[in-house]
């Protein structure tokens, strides 16, 4: 600082004027009241702001604070009153955008008056509790502007009305709506729902109300859905544009009542359109925009879950207790397939993966798979159709989501012993007759079989796939140390299968061929000099043999053929003439096998390379059988007679159902005295409970049975009843 | 307003000086004592004081928390003879109750009551704030009767006439 520049000060003590004039409020406050009104008349600009500030403070100062405030809440009065009429002067459509207008005016002008008044603010006001400066001119602007008894009403009907005429398709400004709304807003929540959100909800509910009454009784389910969906868009979207955020969801709430919950049971039960026919119709989409609209409502998706599940139960328990589908069982398990694939598409693409949704559908396929006592039958023959040939050509993608969507299957079966009983049947008959596409798919079946039930369920499953590459082992052996003596006889392929590991099959007598017996003793001689201890008998029923036949005009075939088969035709090779009882004298072959074994070689085109007379199907003791010179076939090799796995008899269902009943009583009896063992003491009632929770992943035991092995393990001396209380159990040690 | 347009505005009821540290202190958040002593442009012992009293007044009207509470600060310390009186009268204009508090005992105090009431000051202090001669009256005779110091700045808040408005203890930091 230059010398020049600096100021000739003489510091004293500070003294803020004394005021002595009377009259000196009065004439101070005259400058602000006029302020204010040139600030209300837009003419703000001759105004000094330095100049009213330091009056303001000045009246404050020398406390004539609470004039200063109480002029000008009746300055800022008396204007907004004036501000009402012009208001509510103004004409039909002009009448928001005029009090937008003045309201965007007294906004400026507060901002000034503030301003100015700001050391009022600051201090005179926090000290005597009395409201900012803002605020007031917020409240006066609600009191005599707002709820003026002109305004009040006609605000709100105009603001009704505008959105009544967009929900019926006109374009209205947006923009002249959301600063009104945002007024409202701006005065505070209280008048915000009092003036405008609840009358608003109200209207709404009767505009919905009316809507969706009108539309149900002229839309089908799918048409009604897309405009309800339609009217909630609105809805959103409204309240994006021109509301409070806070009011979305109490307006879609409203939407979601008259619409959807108020006419929820009517859309999905109705004729022709409602939930069951887009089901049936795969309607993705309209489904997915009912899933999407009825969990929006208390109780949506519990309808919607019901409503498929008992259709599911129904069209399921048709499928499996309709006698024509019983025929033939691969269709059967692949109609179930399909009408899973079908529901599990539904549920991912419309339903978006709801759990509980896909639990309703497992629990539903559980329910009505286990009403056909032959669903797990069923379902072993139709893995062994695709293990035998319906895999052919797959990928082992594909082969693997096959065997999935099967154990998925195999799942809800409640008779899982029965399915492993048949199951054994048919891999037996696949194996021993060479017949199975892949063994990695046999393998990747049993290991799924495994993870699902484990080891106990497959140990004997893989025992004989164990034994067929034994038997391959073993044979190797028998040709390399035999093989000279053999020469050129018939060649012979053993498979050694381990008894318990196999479907238990009697072995029923048959007298082979001379030129076959010795070669089997020259086999089973080998065998049993590697192997002591052990005992080999020829399962006869189950084996197979290609032999060469020349026939009348030279014409040589390969027949491919049962072992029984091959023993009948054997015989021809010293006669051409036998009868049935020849025959069976011969072969002593039991009569039920030998009939069909004989109808087999004779009674069928193409494969027909015996003569029967008579002509007839059955065989009479005393028809006769000859060597057919005349047989042709387009075939070299003809197949006669393979071991196919087939639906069983109604005798042979019972026999098997009898054998599954009694595997399943010593495993209730494992089962109980497992139990006692651990709780000693137990009621009748709670053994039953306990038994079943253990045995259900195999089958559901009956308590009639359970209670007859309680009965036998009494008798044995396992359990004894208890002297006090007749219906509780005892374990002995 | 009419400031929009004008090149040079006037601020009436202030000096320049206090004005520019006012500036100073708007921009640089300080306020170093000897800067103070150069602005009023003497080296008299009484003049930061006299200072701080034109900068209490500025920074009250314009705002400036901080500022007003290290001028009511300083002046707390440097409550003197000759400018009690004064500086009583700008704490109750102002509502600095700590430094009104402080004023009052000082004054009241046997050894300084005479000194002060024949100062410039006091005379200024009559006829500016009347009310507040009622309030030291009660305080001389409190003193006179128990002989001890009062502590507690809430105190003397209730014998103020005016509002029961709550001091901050600590100064505010802005």
């Amino acid at each position: 600082m230059s010398d020049q520049k600096r100021r000739n000060f003489q510091i004293e003590a500070f003294k803020h004027r004394v005021v002595v004039d009377p009259q000196y409020a009065d004439k101070t406050w005259k400058i602000l009241e006029h302020a204010i009104h040139e600030i209300y008349n837009h003419n703000a600009s001759g105004l000094s702001f330095e100049e009213l500030y330091r009056n303001a403070y000045n009246m404050v100062l020398h406390k004539f604070g609470e004039k200063l405030y109480s002029g000008l809440v009746l300055t800022m009065t008396t204007h907004l009153k004036e501000i009402s009429k012009s208001v509510e002067a103004a004409h039909g459509g002009s009448f928001l955008e005029e009090l937008n207008r003045k309201w965007a005016d007294h906004n400026k002008a507060l901002q000034m008056i503030r301003d100015i008044l700001m050391y009022m603010d600051r201090t005179f006001v926090p000290s005597t509790h009395k409201t900012p400066v803002h605020d007031l001119g917020l409240n006066l602007w609600r009191d005599n502007v707002i709820h003026s008894s002109n305004i009040q009403t006609r605000l709100l009907n105009t603001i009704l009305e505008l959105i009544l005429r967009e929900r019926t398709g006109e374009v209205i400004n947006r923009g002249l709506m959301r600063n009104i709304i945002e007024m409202l807003m701006d005065l505070g929540s209280t008048v915000y729902q009092e003036d405008f959100e609840k009358p608003f909800l109200e209207v709404s509910a009767d505009f919905y109300r009316l809507e969706s009454q009108q539309y149900i009784e002229c839309c089908d389910c799918g048409d009604y859905l897309k405009k309800a969906e339609r009217r909630l868009n609105e809805e959103i979207e409204r309240v994006t544009h021109y509301l409070d955020a806070k009011s979305e969801s109490k307006i879609t709430n409203v939407v979601e009542k008259e619409m959807i919950a108020n006419h929820m049971q009517r859309l999905v039960h109705m004729e022709n359109s409602g939930l069951v026919n887009m089901l049936l119709d795969d309607k993705y989409e309209d489904l997915g925009r009912m899933y999407n609209l009825f969990r929006r409502v208390p109780n949506g998706l519990s309808t919607i879950r019901d409503v498929m599940t008992s259709h599911v139960r129904d069209t399921g328990k048709q499928l499996v207790t309709d006698p024509e589908r019983v025929k033939d069982p691969v269709e059967f398990v692949q109609r179930l397939l399909d009408e899973k694939d079908k529901y599990d598409m539904i549920i991912s693409l419309a339903f978006s993966n709801d759990k509980t949704f896909q639990n309703a559908l497992n629990s539903s396929f559980e329910y009505f798979i286990n009403l056909n006592a032959r669903s797990p039958e069923f379902i072993s023959l139709f893995v062994d159709d695709k293990l035998r040939k319906g895999l052919k050509d797959f990928s082992e993608e594909d082969v693997e989501t096959v065997l999935d969507k099967v154990m998925m299957l195999f799942r809800y079966l409640q008779e899982k012993d029965v399915f492993e009983k048949y199951y054994k049947q048919h891999l037996a008959k696949r194996l021993l007759s060479g017949k199975t596409l892949s063994d990695e798919a046999e393998r990747s079946l049993v290991v799924k079989l495994k993870t699902e039930c484990g080891y106990q369920f497959t140990c004997k499953l893989e025992g004989m796939f164990t034994d067929m590459k034994t038997s391959q082992d073993t044979m190797q052996g028998f040709y390399a140390s035999q093989g000279a003596e053999i020469g050129d006889g018939p060649a012979l392929v053993v498979q050694v299968l381990t008894t318990g590991s196999w479907p238990t099959q009697p072995s029923p007598p048959c007298n082979l061929p001379n030129e076959l017996s010795t070669l089997c003793e020259m086999f089973r001689s080998y065998y049993l000099g590697t192997h002591t201890g052990r005992r080999l008998s020829w399962q006869t029923n189950m084996g197979t043999a290609d032999i060469k036949a020349t026939f009348g005009k030279g014409q040589k075939h390969e027949l491919n053929v049962s072992t029984y088969q091959m023993c009948v035709l054997m015989l021809f090779n010293n006669a051409d003439r036998l009868t049935y009882k020849e025959i069976e004298q011969a072969t002593e072959i039991p009569a039920t096998d030998l009939k069909r074994c004989l109808q087999s070689l004779a009674c069928v085109k193409g494969k027909n390379v015996l003569r029967k007379e008579p002509m007839s199907k059955d065989i009479g003791d005393n028809d006769a059988f000859l060597f057919h010179e005349k047989f042709t076939s387009k075939f070299y090799k003809v197949k006669i007679g393979t071991v196919v796995a087939q639906k069983e008899s109604e005798p042979e269902k019972q026999e098997t159902r009898q054998r599954v009943e009694e595997d399943r009583k010593p495993q209730i009896e494992a089962a109980i005295v497992r139990i006692m063992k651990s709780r000693k003491v137990l009621d009748h009632n709670n053994i039953i409970t306990e038994v079943t929770k253990q045995l259900q992943s195999r089958f559901l035991p009956n308590p009639v049975e359970i209670k007859k092995r309680i009965e036998s393990l009494i008798e044995r001396d396992f359990l004894e009843r208890d002297n006090a209380d007749r219906k509780s159990y005892r374990y002995l040690a | 307003m009419k400031e929009k347009n004008m090149q040079c505005i006037k601020v009436e009821d202030m000096e320049a000086p206090v004005f520019k540290v006012l500036l100073h202190f708007i921009y640089w958040d300080d306020l170093p004592d000897m800067q103070l002593k150069e602005l009023a442009g003497l080296n008299s012992k009484g003049a930061s004081t006299l200072m701080a009293q034109h900068l209490l007044a500025a920074a009250d009207r314009y705002g400036l928390e901080r500022l007003r509470l290290l001028c009511e600060a300083k002046l707390c310390e440097d409550v003197a003879i000759n400018t009690a009186a004064t500086t009583l009268a700008l704490a109750e204009q102002h509502h600095c109750f700590q430094l009104k508090a402080v004023c009052l005992k000082f004054i009241a105090l046997r050894e300084n009551l005479r000194a002060v009431m024949q100062t410039e000051g006091f005379e200024y202090l009559k006829k500016s704030c009347p009310s507040v001669l009622t309030e030291l009256l009660e305080f001389v005779a409190r003193i006179s009767e128990h002989s001890i110091s009062f502590c507690g700045y809430g105190n003397d808040a209730m014998l103020d006439g005016s509002d029961l408005n709550k001091r901050r203890v600590k100064p505010r930091i802005l």
